[in-house]
């Protein structure tokens, strides 16, 4: 489903070149749920970009879905990365001045052809899957940092994507609520079938995934 | 989408306040001086009433002499018959020292069955002024020297006095203003003040033939310039050598009142243009300034599916909520001049500045915003997100 192949990043300035990632050779299938490790610095979060197509390699292939997207211009991507991908990342992004439901339904406005009330609808549904059906009229400040992190999650799955990308996703919570976080996670995974990419510097967590991907220094070493 | 720009500046009305504020307050005054413009323009396109080219005002001053001794009489009828002789002179005429385009007002209120209708401008003119300024009688004659035996002064009135007198009744022969006055003729327009002045009400009274006024009007054909100027002068002052003679051309007197009329809003467009100024700015820099404390956002919303476009119509969109804040209440208030009519301005005028206001309010801001949603649409999203 989803394939690197020979996968280079290379970040340029006028006096340094940066390899960010060098020669990534990865097949993830579908319904997998692959964990990225490897210390800071090693390309985690690059590579969880070019996979969500937020970022363009400087070589090499990436094939989602049997679509070579290095070309695609931007409203092309940005409609793939709507309706296939969902993000999580590790300090929730959610907009404070906008409430939970409002939150949720943000990959949703970008999709044409929903009415407010079938987004409403969907955003609901997510929130009730993270079980924060109740919460919906508040805003990110009255919640706490899992909390957060589970409408990070509704909102990520929202669209119905085929992969979720979780950058670090328990990388703020302690333990207990990193626990419930990835077992809403390993829900998805089971239940929905939905492919799952995540970076973790958690060897614990890691180990409840299908598989462990190592990078160090923009490499892969396992 | 707009629903969702529309609550997230909604939730921040209170940082976006000051802002808020501003264009509230630039609205008003962008709506005075429209008000202002417009009010002018429309009372410029309204007809005069005379022709004011190739007419020369001579102002007498007759150091306390009396304006009906018979030693003056003479020495004035005197002028008049010298002043004829000269080629370039078409006609003459007497009147009052309210000449159009003079700042001196001479005022009579009126009342019709016991109601004030408003105050009416009199000029005291003779039986030339209708040739002299080529005023167009739309109804009766203008007074002439029989007019005189009647015991009512003889009288012509513009057709808004008339209006106001009569309505849709014959005036002709009415005597109205404690029967002093009877009315002989109706001129459409008379715009004494000039092409920037509220319509007048206007009566027009026929000078005693034993007396006099202190003003003459000259009409002259084209080629009169500097030297008949001296020669008009030379030959007052030669005539009437105690009188005080002041020369100049009525339209000279037009480009005074002119100036009268546009000093202030010219004074009052330069505050509008800086608080204007102010405004794009203001806006340029917040907006700048929420762009870059909002690249998280910007990144959010890419990797949610937002493409360049959509970041770049989500800031343009959030300004132009913030405007809508900002003009509501300030179309409320100029409503409110519309519906009461106020300084007897005609609704429609009250209409387009109000328009015209808001229009312009928007479309600085689209101008202010343009460079900076274009810049956050062009944020890499995955610098956005990692953005310290």
């Amino acid at each position: 489903m989803i394939t690197l192949k020979n996968l280079e990043k290379v970040y340029q300035t006028d006096e340094i070149e940066t390899v960010a990632l060098s020669n990534i050779n990865l097949e993830i299938e579908k319904g997998e749920f692959v964990s990225v490790m490897g210390p800071s610095g090693c390309g985690k979060s690059t590579l969880l970009n070019m996979v969500g197509l937020l970022d363009v390699p400087t070589k090499g292939r990436l094939t989602i879905d049997s679509n070579e997207v290095e070309e695609w211009p931007d409203k092309k991507l940005a409609q793939f990365r709507n309706r296939k991908l969902g993000f999580i990342f590790q300090s929730f992004h959610l907009i404070n001045d906008l409430p939970v439901l409002d939150n949720v339904e943000l990959p949703l406005l970008y999709r044409k052809g929903i009415s407010g009330k079938e987004r409403s609808k969907r955003a609901l549904e997510a929130l009730k899957k993270v079980g924060l059906s109740a919460r919906t009229k508040h805003y990110p400040s009255q919640l706490s940092g899992g909390q957060k992190q589970r409408v990070a999650i509704a909102r990520a799955i929202v669209g119905r994507p085929d992969i979720i990308l979780a950058d670090e996703p328990t990388g703020n919570l302690d333990s207990k609520m990193g626990g419930e976080i990835m077992e809403i996670l390993q829900n998805l995974n089971k239940n929905e079938n939905t492919t799952i990419l995540m970076v973790t510097h958690d060897e614990q967590l890691a180990k409840r995934t299908n598989r462990i991907v190592h990078l160090f220094d923009g490499m892969q070493v396992n | 989408m707009i629903r969702s720009i529309f609550r997230l500046m909604w939730r921040r009305k209170k940082s976006s306040f000051l802002m808020t504020l501003e264009i509230f307050i630039s609205l008003l005054l962008l709506f005075a001086l429209s008000t202002m413009v417009v009010n002018n323009i429309n009372r410029y396109n309204e007809p005069l009433g005379f022709d004011y080219e190739n007419v020369w005002v001579m102002e007498m001053n007759l150091r306390g002499g009396s304006h009906d001794g018979a030693g003056n009489k003479q020495l004035f009828d005197l002028l008049v018959n010298n002043i004829k002789s000269i080629p370039e002179v078409l006609e003459i005429s007497n009147c009052s020292s309210n000449f159009p385009y003079d700042q001196s007002t001479r005022m009579t209120t009126l009342y019709n069955e016991g109601f004030r209708i408003g105050n009416a401008d009199i000029i005291s003119t003779d039986v030339n002024y209708v040739r002299t300024l080529n005023l167009r009688i739309s109804e009766g004659r203008w007074y002439n020297a029989e007019d005189h035996v009647k015991n009512e002064t003889p009288v012509v009135i513009n057709r808004k006095l008339r209006e106001k007198l009569f309505g849709n009744n014959p005036a002709i022969g009415k005597v109205f203003h404690s029967e002093k006055y009877v009315v002989v003729g109706v001129v459409d327009h008379f715009k004494i003040k000039g092409e920037f002045s509220e319509k007048p009400l206007m009566i027009f009274e026929m000078i005693k033939p034993e007396r006099f006024q202190s003003t003459l009007m000259i009409r002259t054909n084209s080629a009169a310039g500097l030297a008949f100027e001296e020669q008009l002068y030379k030959l007052a002052s030669s005539t009437a050598r105690e009188w005080t003679i002041k020369l100049g051309k009525l339209a000279e007197y037009r480009s005074t009142s002119f100036r009268i009329t546009w000093v202030p809003i010219v004074i009052f467009s330069s505050i509008c243009g800086f608080l204007i100024i102010n405004i794009i700015l203001g806006l340029f820099g917040i907006l700048l300034y929420n762009i870059n404390n909002r690249k998280h956002e910007i990144g959010l919303r890419r990797s949610a599916g937002a493409n360049k476009g959509n970041i770049y119509f989500q800031f343009m969109g959030e300004m132009l909520v913030l405007t809508t804040m900002g003009i509501a209440p300030g179309i409320l208030i100029a409503v409110q001049f519309l519906l009461l009519k106020a300084f007897g301005i005609e609704p429609k005028i009250f209409l387009i500045a109000i328009i015209g206001s808001v229009l312009v309010i928007y479309f600085l801001v689209l101008i202010s915003s343009f460079i900076p949603s274009r810049y956050a649409s062009k944020i890499q999203p995955a610098v956005a997100l990692h953005d310290k």
